[in-house]
């Protein structure tokens, strides 16, 4: 319902900001005083570099490295912490130019999270794993948690710890599908580079297998009538009416069920999930997604709960006590030069 | 401690090879078992520090600058790597190089594309990681002389001795030798810095080590190391067999506790298999020959300082390991990194070598031989 303009969570930070990328590429090759040497063949007297000069290159070397890692400090310091802003049209009106319609299949079964389909309205062009990221805010089941190589390690704070473990059954992982030919095709391309287009259905389903093709793929099948706008009827649900949409938390106030109506509109009644399951039932109409959902979705509430101002306050005393060090570490060499 | 007990904590001396490697190593254990760069960070001022302190006056304690500037080197080029080859991780967009589209057979493989902010900053962490070891053993390298090292290996390694030589000698080596190409280039007027000078002098330095090395291997051959003295052939071959097989469990076992993520078979098992094969083989070969030293080295009270102080920032890196994730923080969400209160003490304490061990003695004080072989 609601039909302003879309503007998913890709910032685009400019290289201006991250001046703290600059120390190493600049910092390393310091000319030093290297003595010049008389013109050959010219009689050399040679001088061997003093011990001064070796320690000077030391220290050299040492504020390069200390400037580095103070680039990296500044670089972090400059890009945590800072959200993407997005809102969204509805999946069931008409769509706006440049914006497509897409289906996100998320199964958590084996976690205890249920299966869930979403439809979504994203900017063409827009990559699987963006979609995943939308989904997250859209629904407020918080960003996914990705491992520093790229590897999908939790979806909706399902798992909480781990990222494709090794277990008995072989790994558990978050397994990446295809729907758009009908039936789940198992993808191995990196979801942040494959890009979508409208009508696509992606899938998501956290399995225990070898890591291949033959990995299960999401329980809910890869239909068309997953888009509301084309099909308003829910797949495997007893429809609730709009009064009782909230249900009961299974596990008090972390899980809500979710449901839409049969209202072939869809939007009007769509829930937002945190509000619902938080403040006993306020029907916000805020929400601009039609959550197509099946089954529960647990909102396992991912935000960390620490205070990175403490973070901070330590890093500083470390690198408080690493420049103390490199103080002494320099008077140091000067006495014994 | 016995005749050890002589040997006084202050006066001025080489502290045994043997125990500047064990906390050099600890430290490195500690740098593989984290990706926290705050924590990377002060390892390396820890080895840094120490190797200021306590570094003696001989043309190898200079090689932990070399190793500092390896590691920038390893940092941009693992970030250059991940910006054109790297796996397109997801997150905040920085720039976007162009993109090579692959063919459905190499997928997994990318070649351009766009460059995150999160993925930057793992490369950065990683490269960092490897920087901090690199540091460790460039300190290791810097406090000892390779020579002495070798003296105080066990005598079961003196049958890989030729390997074990160059192995332990190489990077020492290689900074004396960069030293003199650098001189000569001087000497004949032509410049010393510079990327010309760097690639000219980079084969002579390679080759000009790798001879030093072997010649030194050469010299210990011809003056007994290695030798098994009248054993009976079958008695060499049993035992050369078990220091193979020693030496192979002992790299896996060393493999497997440095990652967290092997087997537990090959942990601790793996080493003491390792260990075991190695004790075999020193009894085997022990009845055939009978060895002396000349002057050993003492291991007295600064050694067992300088060998615990790493092995508690280890145990230290160990206990934070187990309690949550501050070890590795995470990337993406990209997290400010926690500094666990645990691992930085641990850290400290490997600082008091820098106090407790026994300065080197100057080239001026003749009570302590500098250079044993050379």
């Amino acid at each position: 319902m609601l039909h302003h303009k879309t503007v998913v969570g890709l910032r685009e930070v400019g290289l201006g900001s991250v001046g703290g990328l600059g120390p190493w590429s600049g910092r390393v090759s310091h000319p030093l005083p290297v003595p010049t040497h008389p013109e050959w063949p010219r009689t050399v007297t040679h001088q061997p570099p003093s011990i001064a000069t070796e320690r000077l290159q030391q220290m050299r070397a040492l504020r390069a490295m200390a400037a580095l890692l103070v680039g990296v400090v500044a670089l972090v310091s400059l890009l945590v912490g800072s959200a993407a802003t997005a809102s969204a049209s509805s999946c069931s009106g008409s769509l706006a130019d440049g914006e497509i319609r897409v289906v996100l299949v998320v199964d958590s079964s084996d976690l205890g999270g249920g299966a869930s389909a979403t439809c979504l309205v994203v900017p063409a062009g827009t990559t699987g794993s963006q979609l995943l990221a939308r989904r997250g805010s859209e629904l407020g089941t918080g960003s996914p948690r990705y491992g520093s190589s790229g590897l999908l390690c939790a979806i909706d704070g399902l798992p909480a710890t781990g990222c494709g473990d090794r277990s008995s059954g072989g790994f558990e992982y978050w397994a990446y599908f295809n729907g758009s030919s009908g039936s789940w095709v198992y993808g191995n391309i990196n979801p942040f580079t494959r890009r979508l287009s409208d009508g696509d259905i992606e899938g998501w389903r956290y399995v225990q297998g070898a890591g291949n093709g033959q990995d299960p793929p999401p329980r809910i099948g890869p239909s068309r009538s997953l888009f509301p706008a084309l099909a308003p009827v829910l797949p495997e649900l007893p429809p609730v009416s709009a009064s009782s949409s909230v249900t009961a938390a299974p596990s008090g106030a972390s899980a809500a069920g979710i449901t839409a109506s049969t209202a072939p509109a869809g939007a009007d009644v769509a829930i937002d999930p945190i509000l619902g399951a938080t403040s006993g039932g306020s029907v916000s109409t805020t929400s601009a997604v039609d959550p197509v959902v099946v089954g529960d979705v647990a909102l396992a509430s991912s935000t960390s709960s620490h205070s990175s101002t403490g973070r901070w306050i330590g890093i500083a005393a470390v690198f408080g006590l690493i420049a103390v060090m490199a103080g002494g570490a320099w008077v140091q060499t000067r006495r014994s030069r | 401690m016995g005749p050890d007990a002589k040997v006084a904590m202050t006066a001025p001396r080489l502290l045994h090879p043997g125990a500047w490697w064990l906390w050099a190593v600890a430290l490195a254990a500690c740098a593989l078992r984290t990706t926290n760069p705050v924590l990377l960070c002060l390892i390396i001022s820890v080895a840094g520090w120490v190797v200021v302190s306590r570094r003696a006056d001989v043309p190898w304690s200079r090689s932990f600058a070399s190793f500092l500037r390896l590691g920038t080197i390893v940092i941009v080029m693992r970030v250059a790597f991940q910006i054109l080859f790297g796996v397109r991780v997801p997150g905040t967009t920085m720039f976007t190089i162009p993109e090579v589209t692959l063919p459905g057979w190499a997928a997994g493989v990318s070649l351009g594309g766009p460059v995150t902010i999160e993925s930057l900053m793992a490369a950065v962490y990683q490269g960092l990681r490897l920087a901090a070891v690199l540091a460790c053993f460039g300190a290791a390298t810097s406090l000892c002389s390779p020579y002495r090292m070798l003296r105080a290996l066990p005598t079961v390694l003196y049958e890989a001795g030729v390997a074990v030589t160059i192995a332990f000698t190489f990077a020492p080596q290689a900074i004396v030798s960069s030293r003199q190409v650098r001189e000569a280039r001087r000497l004949r007027g032509r410049s010393d810095r510079g990327v010309r000078a760097w690639t000219a002098s980079a084969l002579p330095v390679l080759e000009g080590a790798l001879d030093r090395a072997v010649a030194l291997a050469a010299s210990m051959d011809s003056r007994g190391y290695g030798r098994r003295g009248s054993g009976s052939p079958a008695v060499r071959r049993r035992s050369i067999g078990l220091v193979l097989l020693g030496l192979v469990a002992i790299a896996v076992g060393s493999y497997g506790l440095l990652d967290p993520g092997a087997p537990a078979l090959f942990r601790i098992p793996a080493l003491a298999l390792g260990a075991a094969a190695l004790l075999g083989a020193l009894i085997a070969g022990g009845k055939s020959t009978t060895r002396t030293r000349y002057r050993p080295d003492p291991w007295a009270a600064p050694e067992w300082i300088v060998s615990m102080a790493g092995l508690v920032a280890f145990g230290s890196f160990v206990i934070v390991g187990r309690m949550g994730s501050a070890l590795s923080p995470s990337t993406n969400p990209l997290e400010v990194p926690a500094v666990p209160l645990i691992a930085v003490v641990g850290l400290l304490v490997g600082t008091l070598p820098a106090w407790f061990a026994p300065h080197p003695p100057t080239l001026a004080s003749t009570s302590a031989p500098l250079v044993v072989a050379a």
